[in-house]
């Protein structure tokens, strides 16, 4: 299942580089904002990010709607995000396979499920809620997670059993499969394998860091993609012909640099045929 | 869902809490917990600096820490900080710094200003004309010269916040009572009314008034602190 207008490589639009995208000859094929960061629109940057907003395909891609949040979706958050979507016009709206709110309570962190079949039919419900409340299909992307608390099966097989049962197509983070594969010992190719191309929506790269004093890789966003992802990428890229794109939250170098990486990332795109 | 229901609470309450994780298998949860942390400190400190360097570190990282294991209801992480000024401020161990309201609103002020789009257009100095303060500016009577860094006296005083358009930041004005007074009353009646009602109540010679007044509304209306007033 293609996304309508996105196509080829993207990138994560972030304040700190704005007005220069803004002024960007060549810019990427499309971009990603995270609607929680746009709600409210800072004056300073409102004229840029409306400019951005009218001149090129987007994809929003959200940090707060806690999916696997026992309790019900939180309708007025809901209706923020639909009022900015349809501002915007925005048809493609990705979300996490996690929580990050419980009993009303929030951490504003991407917290872990246990991946159980009664989850899956929980999340499956919801999403379909999610879907009628905001009249657009919710694209789900696969969480970096550091413990698996209560987990019954294999995380690849609890995102295909949610994507089945909600009918759903995928965010597929290349680097959380990585940063996944080495934390929890299981193999990055063979979960991409079990992935299946119709299913994703579009695939996301991204850095990460060695935690100190632990053999744990996080998923922080806040460095240069490590070559290790970039060979998964290929290698995903061989079944998977879909949009990829970088994002970039935290150590948010000049744009320049960015835009050296996304060269990068078109040419392996370009290389497998995808552009 | 019961048992993912209370696999989920218990996850979250570890976090939350400060409770010794012995095991080595708790390091992971350390991991989480230090991310939330992180997630907490960064956006308050960010937010209250001046406040976070007036309690200290130690002081201020606990403070947090109570309000993590509290809650944010907020699921916009830049309206999380405004709660956790409402947290400080029905604190216990805080009832005794009697600069807190002030500082909150002042360090909250500059976020809820930087924060903000104005769509209000500039308007032009008219005697005719009614005005009223911008949604870029906020004016507050203050007991404690926190813009100043004078927390232990008490020292009433009027302060304006205003959004710089060129700067593209927030600034800060201590002004007269007698200018906040203007303000009021330039929603309620013409700015050639106000000047003579306000001559009549300080017993000042009007045309004098009109000259430090024209000054100083020129300049407000330059800056966007005042605008047309318009009846909603």
């Amino acid at each position: 299942m293609g996304m309508k207008n996105i196509k080829g490589c993207g990138l994560g639009l972030r304040r700190e580089f704005l007005a220069e995208f803004s002024a960007l000859k060549k810019k990427p094929d499309w971009i990603e904002i995270t609607p929680e960061n746009w709600i409210f629109i800072p004056h300073r940057y409102a004229e840029h990010f409306d400019e951005i907003m009218g001149s090129m395909p987007v994809v929003a891609h959200g940090v707060s709607l806690s999916i696997g949040s026992p309790e019900k979706i939180d309708k007025s958050f809901l209706r923020e995000i639909k009022t900015f979507l349809d501002r915007y016009n925005i048809q493609h709206y990705s979300e996490h396979l996690s929580f990050s709110t419980l009993g009303g309570m929030q951490t504003y962190e991407l917290l872990p499920l246990p991946m159980t079949k009664a989850m899956v039919m929980h999340i499956g419900d919801k999403i379909k809620q999610v879907e009628d409340f905001l009249q657009r299909p919710l694209i789900l992307e696969n969480a970096s997670y550091y413990l698996a608390p209560y987990s019954e099966m294999a995380e690849v097989d609890f995102l295909n059993e949610i994507v089945e049962y909600a009918d759903i197509t995928l965010l597929l983070d290349v680097n959380n499969v990585y940063v996944n594969a080495t934390n929890h010992g299981f193999d990055a190719d063979a979960y991409i394998k079990q992935i299946s191309p119709s299913r994703v929506a579009y695939m996301h790269m991204a850095g990460h860091l060695e935690y100190p004093n632990e053999a744990l890789l996080l998923d922080t966003h806040g460095e240069a993609i490590s070559k290790k992802v970039w060979n998964l990428l290929e290698r995903t890229l061989k079944k998977i012909d879909r949009p990829v794109m970088i994002e970039r939250d935290n150590n948010i170098p000049p744009l320049k640099e960015l835009m050296e990486e996304y060269k990068k990332l078109s040419k392996i795109v370009a290389k497998r045929g995808t552009k | 869902m019961k048992t993912e229901t209370a696999v989920m609470e218990r996850f979250v309450q570890i976090i939350q809490n400060n409770e010794e994780l012995s095991n080595p298998l708790h390091n992971r949860l350390q991991v989480y917990r230090d991310m939330v942390q992180y997630r907490f400190v960064e956006t308050i400190e960010n937010i209250y600096p001046i406040l976070s360097s007036q309690l200290g570190p130690k002081m201020m990282h606990d403070l947090i820490r109570e309000f993590i294991s509290i809650g944010a209801k907020n699921p916009l992480i830049v309206k999380m900080a405004e709660e956790f000024g409402d947290f400080l401020r029905h604190h216990a161990k805080l009832k005794s710094i009697l600069y807190l309201e002030d500082l909150l609103w002042f360090e909250y002020g500059e976020l809820e200003l930087l924060s903000r789009s104005f769509k209000d257009a500039q308007t032009r100095f008219d005697w005719n004309k009614q005005y009223k303060l911008s949604s870029s500016s906020l004016v507050r009577n203050v007991s404690y010269r926190v813009h100043s860094s004078e927390f232990d006296s008490l020292c009433t005083s009027s302060l304006l916040l205003y959004y710089h358009f060129d700067e593209e930041r927030v600034y800060f004005e201590e002004i007269t009572f007698f200018a906040q007074q203007l303000i009021d009353m330039l929603e309620k009646m013409t700015l050639e009314h106000s000047v003579i009602e306000l001559a009549q109540i300080y017993e000042l010679d009007v045309e004098i008034l009109r000259e430090s007044v024209e000054k100083l509304v020129t300049k407000w209306c330059n800056q966007r602190v005042l605008i047309k007033f318009t009846e909603v």
